[in-house]
């Protein structure tokens, strides 16, 4: 019988403004990894890898990921390895965990998603530098055009109205308020959300910068077992995708088409037959609110266009049949690396029966975990994680 | 509690990047000729602009080099009310073009209307828009040699 990998442990920091941040990157993963550590229960020098996240451009070095690493208390000869694959980093460290222990490469994994848009005085313009170099980056592309561009193309398509765009947003950050490690906790004053960005969204549709970091213990089942800190919870399939990187590679912009196919190959892994029905709780990347709609019909949630029901009849809330982002999401909340990793985390604190500020789905036993990022959204992860007996 | 310092850190690094054959043909034919240029795939008959080496869904060498008219129907637009450090003065707006002949989406810049009427503008720039090439007076070789795609008819 396979020996599974488990996540042992999650330590997630406060999140703050980074104008407002008093500590620095290196700090801040530390107090991350030394609450994922208490979690799990095991001790510094049992760890025998660490998967460290980074993405090239938004750090005044560029060796970010190896700066931390030496500071983190792990014994000398301690296997590193570094992702940088841009808004899937935090999804991708937790792969390459999971892969490591699966394959038997090691036994204790520390994966460390650190707090990533600190620095930027300007973030968009480098985000830009993320599209394609002279066919696309000289448009006056960032990150919010991309979010702005599939929500104009779902709206358009499907004739969706604008009061679902900011329901999506709303419903968040109500989920949000709840969470002690939110960054937006209250709502924003209407005139202030009504801001245009770029059509469609609005300010209060768009993610805040935030602060902070966020740590997980991946182990093999038997050892989870063994520690006995908390339910177990075992990573029962996960996988990566990727697209084309040219905007201009696509056919559409309502869907994520290379998301749909890699939720095929992960449910079929993890024997999910009906994900909607078999998964009692997710944590999907949404920075830009509306992008959850894209996001749950790529999931197969839903078919086509019929997102806006799930939204509008309470289903994504903790008591509804779909809990969706009841952390809050990377809307409320996204410190980058450290918010792509937080999904998982989030998802283990649900499984454990530990979440945080009363969003504990009632018998939550299966979730899944998204992330995704880079131009138009070209990587994506996934990982379903389920409770064992 | 102590002062927390924050120190500016600049960077200011010119890069060179070598385009390739594909795309460097397709600037020089915006540059010289003012002719959009695409790239057939043999295999699955797909037109790629820009174009392309090797098409992405067969991997087939793309040697069959097409015309495409500077013609085609907005898929979707978003316009930008806020500029970033070295991209254009909003407002601007931000096209994915379904050009005329073509499998793919082209993203270009879209003007030629008021953005300062940001609902109006929305309006304006629909799916289903067409849209025509409106090409720079100074062409260098690079993708803003089409200055803008415009709202036609």
């Amino acid at each position: 019988m396979r020996n599974h990998a488990a996540v042992a442990g999650v330590g997630l920091t406060a999140t703050t403004s980074p104008g407002r941040q008093t500590a620095s990157k290196t700090e801040l993963c530390q107090e991350a990894v030394d609450r994922a550590l208490a979690h799990s229960g095991l001790r510094r020098a049992e760890i025998d890898a660490v998967v460290v996240g980074n993405i090239d451009g938004f750090e005044a070095t560029s060796t970010a990921g190896r700066t931390i690493v030496p500071a983190l208390g792990l014994a000398p000869g301690t296997s590193v390895y570094i992702v940088n694959t841009g808004g899937t980093t935090g999804g991708g460290v937790f792969n390459l965990a999971a892969s490591l222990v699966r394959g038997g490469e090691a036994e204790r994994v520390l994966c460390v998603g650190p707090s990533t848009f600190d620095g930027p005085v300007d973030l968009q313009a480098v985000i830009n530098t993320a599209l394609p170099v002279a066919m696309e980056q000289p448009l006056g592309i960032d990150g919010v055009h991309v979010g702005g561009m599939f929500a104009a193309a779902y709206q358009s398509r499907y004739g969706v109205a604008d009061e679902v765009l900011e329901l999506c947003a709303a419903q968040q950050r109500e989920h949000a308020a709840k969470n002690p490690y939110a960054h937006i906790r209250k709502p924003l004053p209407p005139e202030t959300a009504a801001t245009p960005i770029t059509t469609p969204l609005t300010l209060g549709m768009v993610c805040p910068v935030s602060s902070g970091a966020t740590a997980v213990v991946v182990t093999t089942e038997t050892i989870a077992r063994r520690l006995d800190r908390n339910p177990v919870v075992r990573i029962a399939a996960y996988g990566s995708v990727a697209d084309t990187h040219l905007g201009t590679g696509r056919h559409d912009f309502s869907s994520c088409e290379v998301l749909a196919l890699l939720a095929d190959r992960i449910y079929k892994d993890a024997g999910i037959m009906d994900p909607r029905r078999e998964l009692d709780v997710l944590e999907i990347f949404s920075p830009y609110a509306p992008m959850q709609l894209i996001l749950l019909e790529d999931l197969g949630m839903c078919g086509r266009g019929e997102a806006p029901h799930l939204v509008r009849d309470g289903s994504l809330h903790v008591d509804g049949d779909l809990p969706t982002n009841l952390s809050g999401g990377p809307h409320s909340t996204n410190p980058g690396v450290a918010a792509q990793l937080a999904p998982v985390a989030y998802i283990a604190l649900q499984l454990m029966g530990q979440a945080a500020g009363g969003v504990q789905v009632a018998e939550a036993r299966r979730g899944l975990a998204h992330s995704t990022g880079s131009a138009w959204w070209q990587f994506h992860t996934l990982a379903i994680l389920e409770k064992t007996e | 509690m102590t002062e927390s310092l924050v120190h500016s850190v600049n960077w200011n690094i010119d890069y060179k990047v070598n385009l390739g054959r594909a795309w460097s043909r397709f600037l020089v034919s915006l540059r010289d000729d003012r002719v959009i240029l695409g790239t057939t795939c043999g295999s699955c008959d797909k037109t790629y602009v820009p174009p392309q080496a090797y098409c992405e869904a067969c991997y087939e060498p793309m040697d069959a080099w097409v015309e495409v008219p500077p013609t085609g129907t907005l898929e979707a637009a978003t316009i930008a009310q806020h500029a970033f450090q070295g991209g254009p003065p909003a407002p601007y707006a931000i096209g994915a073009i379904a050009l005329d002949g073509t499998d793919t989406l082209f993203i270009h810049l879209i003007s030629g209307i008021d953005l300062s009427d940001q609902e109006n503008a929305r309006t304006l720039l629909r799916r289903g828009t067409r849209v025509r090439a409106v090409w720079s007076q100074e062409r260098t070789g690079s993708i803003r040699d089409i200055d803008h795609f415009a709202p036609v008819g």
